[in-house]
């Protein structure tokens, strides 16, 4: 039996390679699809008790129609609430530290960290943690302890111990307490070395300001009793902070732990967080690949059965019971469907590299996950099944004599299906090149419509805050101008302005201590709010609409403000708008200016209102312009300047493109999966036509014959071969294009600026899908056209 | 009409060799109805074959109506064999997938005849081989003498000068084997030329002539009428 059905294979090697190499190429991506996918939906849950611990989440009501949802608390909330609220059976609370980089010494060396958090003693109590080496309990005791992940301790110490091993930061001393293990992949906290809160509480000055009620910078978890109403501890906790902070607006919410990764409508956010639109997105896709690679293994072997029909007709007369019969064909789809495993399980380890530098993220794959697993064998065995049963059940079913006489081959019905599915695989291949070329454009979109300032040659490098930290506004000022200047100094370099942050995704907003001439009284929009030099517009290329900009040596300017075109419309300031009453924290000044609007945030969002003024504390961020030229000599230069200047800060920059260019890294992540996608699915639908068609080539061969006898030309009968397949796919084509229409409109809205769909999109799908099916087709039909006819019309 | 002359036809595979047609000669006039007959494997099937233009002579002069055709090219001998001759098949060889009528229809398609004079031209032939009644019936539906009669209409549909009838009632049954050959008979009777290949005795009296083959060549002939 087991020699028949390797032989049977053997024997089609044509159908064997094509089943074989589309049902493994289909299923490797669609399992490196449902790896991926499976970890976003499973973020977090590896924590104990993960379904207890929820985050607070505070609801700041701004103005009217705008809250403000913030992830952050007040430093004393949880210690309150703990005591106060008798569902909650522990609190803990982190920060991130600061907004930039923190920057540790280390034998000599300066090096950034970016994922760092202080956490509070309970942190470890209420995650998960796999500790590898050094205590915990000492770290909780320890105001300047430090746990590191294992591959940051690695790249500290490399081989040697780590455990009480000193850091330095800033002017501290810090200790290595703990080694844990990385971070697994469905982990929100990508934090890789941990520092004890209490050593920030060591700051007098910094204790005080958190510990008012009206600072929201540590983030709460809490992890209640078994069976509780969220609900009601909600309510209760809302109690305590409107009490304390004063505000009756003000609303706490709770989110559990494993719905942070979706969470949506933040104000920022901390943790590792995914647009579940993207996973759906990528799950279907990752259904409809395999499908399409599961249609054509279902759609040749159905279509060989009938070819097959006299072997088993001979087979049954010759005493074969159907059970025989159903056993062999079933071992023949099994056989396949085992190889298409052994070369699935090979291709996922060659391309697992690959997919992991793309999507940035550290999957293994290894037969033992139970994910996996099941993916791998629930395909197989659907394939295997339908491969199997159906056709086995089609030609078990033959009468024998009948198919011997040559007459009623069971072909009807049987085509029927078949023609849906190939309808199916068109109609997704047409969608995902529809998707496609409209994801495509949009992105060009975005990327080349007129971000209204120039970025080319402009570099950028952030001070740290706490270099100026404890100085007078005086004091600062001086300071930038020293910066200033030394930076001029350098050959090459155009001019220098400093702002309050960058031009490319300028997030500060600020809300409530706005006032101007006719502002009704709950009128508190968000604005956002930049410092900037004289120079800045100068560099970015910007225009004023009305009045002027600041200048920085006009002292007047410190309380002069200039607005956006947005700002001017959606405040609604009175005419004339130059002159205008402008008030900001408390300071009274004037508006002197319109700039005219400019994209300060990525294009997923609309222009907003935007305040410039001209305090110079503000500014951190400095930007360069350079000459087109040598542009390595100019930055070793400027980082010389840069460590006269800075010795502690290591000279880390960006150029302002680039920074643009990120904006939309994910977007063209997004773009490029498609494509790719689209290419594999297209390749594995036009070989299952392929197959299909020499089939109907090899199975009309003897009408082909007896119409070239009859006079028909090849162009003829191409056409025959071909007019069936094209009709399918025009279905496919039919169907795709609303579907896709109605799906990619969805997308487009997710952005403020967005292309408007067009039907030569789908004229051009549906082009490219009909070019590469008749292609594919018609290699067949033209075969079927060359042979000689009398070979295939005699009779036996 | 046919003049064949010193015709050659030899068929190779890896290891053997094999002879089909040994240096032929023949002649068919217009409006004769020639039996041939022979063994199996005598080369009877290669001469049907090459008279109908669907296979080459590797040797030897073949002239049809008067023009050499050794040597044609694929396309020129498709053009040749719609516009004169009609086949009938042992097996038939209808298409399962079409009508009576479309079956019939076929040649006159390829030809480039327009749709009403087709219509009028099938029907007229169906009328002739009494088959009208089943012309919407696919070929399965049929009986085995009724499908010969759909494939004579097909093959006169287009008034052919020439039929090449393979074996013809081989797979019919006495009396619906005669009901075919009084239709070849009659179609030669109005003019139409008649090459047919058989291994019955019987069929072979309906012609003027019979041409014996073995191993490649002529053996005899029999003039009958």
């Amino acid at each position: 039996m087991f020699k028949i059905a390797y032989r049977n294979l053997i024997k089609q090697k044509r159908t064997l390679l094509i089943n074989l190499s589309g049902l493994s190429v289909g299923m490797t991506v669609s399992l490196l699809i449902m790896v991926w996918v499976i970890n976003e939906l499973n973020y977090d849950n590896y924590h104990t008790k993960s379904d207890q611990i929820y985050r607070v989440t505070n609801h700041i009501e701004v103005s009217p129609g705008e809250t403000w949802v913030w992830e952050s608390s007040p430093l004393p909330y949880t210690s309150l609430m703990s005591k106060q609220v008798p569902e909650i059976n522990k609190v803990t609370k982190m920060m991130t530290g600061t907004w930039v980089p923190l920057i540790f010494e280390h034998k000599g060396s300066l090096l950034k960290e970016a994922n760092i958090a202080y956490v509070d003693s309970n942190w470890f109590s209420m995650f998960s943690y796999t500790l590898l080496s050094g205590s915990l309990s000492v770290f909780s005791e320890n105001p300047y302890g430090l746990v590191l992940t294992e591959s940051k301790a690695k790249k500290y110490f490399g081989a040697e111990e780590a455990i009480g091993k000193i850091l330095k930061m800033d002017s501290l001393y810090y200790t290595v307490n703990a080694v844990v293990a990385d971070n697994p992949s469905n982990s929100s906290f990508k934090f890789d070395i941990l520092s004890n809160m209490a050593g920030l509480m060591k700051n007098e000055a910094r204790k005080k300001n958190d510990e008012s009620w009206g600072n929201f910078n540590y983030i709460s978890f809490i992890r209640l009793h078994e069976n509780s109403n969220q609900k009601l501890v909600e309510k209760k906790i809302t109690e305590i902070l409107r009490k304390n902070k004063d505000d009756n607006t003000i609303r706490s919410t709770l989110v559990g732990l494993k719905d942070m990764h979706f969470e949506t409508g933040l104000q920022y956010y901390t943790f590792s967080h995914t647009n579940q639109q993207i996973v759906t997105v990528f799950l279907v896709i990752a259904v409809l690949i395999l499908l399409t690679a599961s249609i054509n293994y279902v759609n040749l072997s159905t279509a060989r059965a009938s070819i097959r029909a006299k072997e088993i007709s001979i087979r049954k007369i010759n005493g074969a019971s159907n059970k025989n019969l159903f056993l062999q064909l079933m071992l023949e789809s099994g056989l396949v469907s085992f190889a298409a495993l052994v070369i699935t399980v090979l291709l996922m380890n060659l391309s697992l590299p690959y997919f992991n530098q793309f999507t940035e993220n550290n999957f293994t794959i290894s037969l033992s996950d139970w994910p996996v697993t099941a993916l791998v064998l629930g395909t197989l065995t659907l394939t295997t099944l339908l491969n199997g049963v159906y056709p086995a059940m089609i030609l078990t079913s033959f009468k024998p004599l009948q198919v011997l006489r040559g007459s009623s081959l069971p072909t009807i019905k049987d085509s029927v299906f078949r023609k849906a599915l190939v309808v199916t695989q068109f109609t997704i291949s047409v969608s995902l090149i529809a998707a496609t070329i409209i994801a495509y454009l949009q992105m060009q979109h975005i990327q080349h419509t007129d971000s209204k300032y120039q970025k080319d040659q402009i570099l950028k490098v952030t001070v740290p805050w706490y270099v100026t930290k404890g100085k007078t506004n005086e004091e600062i000022s001086s300071f930038t101008q020293t910066i200033q200047q030394t930076l001029m100094q350098v050959p090459g370099v155009k001019r220098t302005s400093q702002a309050s942050g960058s031009i490319i995704d300028h997030q500060s907003t600020s809300s409530g201590s706005f006032d101007w001439n006719g502002r009704a009284k709950d009128f508190n929009p968000s604005i956002s709010v930049l410092s900037a030099d004289e120079i800045f517009p100068q560099m970015f290329g910007l225009e004023m609409k009305e009045g002027r900009w600041l200048k920085d040596r006009n002292q007047a300017d410190q309380h002069s403000y200039v607005l956006n075109e947005t700002a001017i419309k959606e405040l609604g300031i009175h005419k004339p708008y130059i002159g205008q009453r402008f008030s900001w924290g408390g300071d009274t000044g004037a508006i002197i200016g319109i700039v005219k609007d400019f994209h300060f945030r990525s294009m997923h969002e609309k222009i907003t209102p935007l305040m410039v003024h001209g305090q110079s504390n503000w500014r951190s961020t400095i930007f360069m312009q350079l000459t087109p030229g040598n542009i390595p000599d100019q930055l070793s230069s400027i980082e010389n300047k840069w460590k006269v200047l800075f010795p502690k800060i290591p000279f880390d920059y960006s150029f302002l493109d680039q920074d643009f260019n990120k904006l939309y890294k994910s977007d063209q992540q997004m773009a490029t999966l498609m494509f790719f996608f689209a290419i594999i699915t297209i390749i594995v639908a036009a070989l299952g036509l392929f197959g299909l068609a020499a089939f109907t080539a090899e199975r009309k061969i003897k009408e082909i014959g007896i119409r070239k006898v009859l006079g028909a030309s090849s162009t003829h009968i191409v056409q025959l071969i071909s007019k069936e397949f094209i009709l399918l796919v025009g279905v496919g084509i039919l169907i795709a294009t609303p579907l896709s229409w109605w799906a990619m409109s969805e997308w487009l809205n997710n952005y403020a600026y967005r292309i408007n769909i067009q039907i030569w999109i789908f004229l051009l799908a549906g082009f490219s899908a009909t070019a590469i099916a008749l292609l594919t087709i018609s290699i067949q039909a033209i075969k079927a056209a060359m042979e000689n006819p009398v070979k295939n019309l005699r009779s036996e | 009409m046919i003049k064949i002359t010193n015709l050659e036809k030899v068929y190779r595979t890896d290891e053997v060799e094999t002879i089909a047609l040994n240096k032929l000669s023949m002649e068919i006039k217009k409006g004769e109805f020639v039996a041939v007959m022979g063994p199996s494997g005598c080369g009877k099937s290669t001469l049907l074959n090459i008279l109908g233009l669907l296979d080459d002579p590797d040797a030897g002069s073949f002239i049809f109506n008067g023009q050499e055709i050794a040597g044609f090219n694929e396309r020129q001998r498709a053009d040749v064999r719609k516009r004169n001759i009609g086949f009938v098949f042992q097996s038939f060889n209808l298409i399962d997938e079409l009508t009576v009528f479309e079956n019939v229809e076929l040649p006159l398609i390829y030809t480039g005849v327009k749709a009403a004079e087709r219509k009028q031209k099938v029907e007229e032939v169906l009328e002739k081989v009494q088959i009208m009644h089943r012309r919407n019936h696919y070929p399965q539906q049929l009986s085995g003498g009724q499908q010969q009669r759909v494939a004579v209409a097909r093959a006169v549909v287009n008034n052919p000068k020439l039929i090449l009838a393979d074996e013809p009632t081989g797979n019919l049954d006495s009396s619906n084997g005669n009901e075919v050959m009084e239709l070849l008979t009659n179609l030669n009777e109005q003019g139409t030329t008649i090459v047919m290949v058989t291994h019955s005795e019987h069929d072979a009296r309906y012609s003027h002539r019979i041409i014996r083959m073995l191993d490649g060549q002529t053996v005899t002939e029999n003039i009958l009428v």
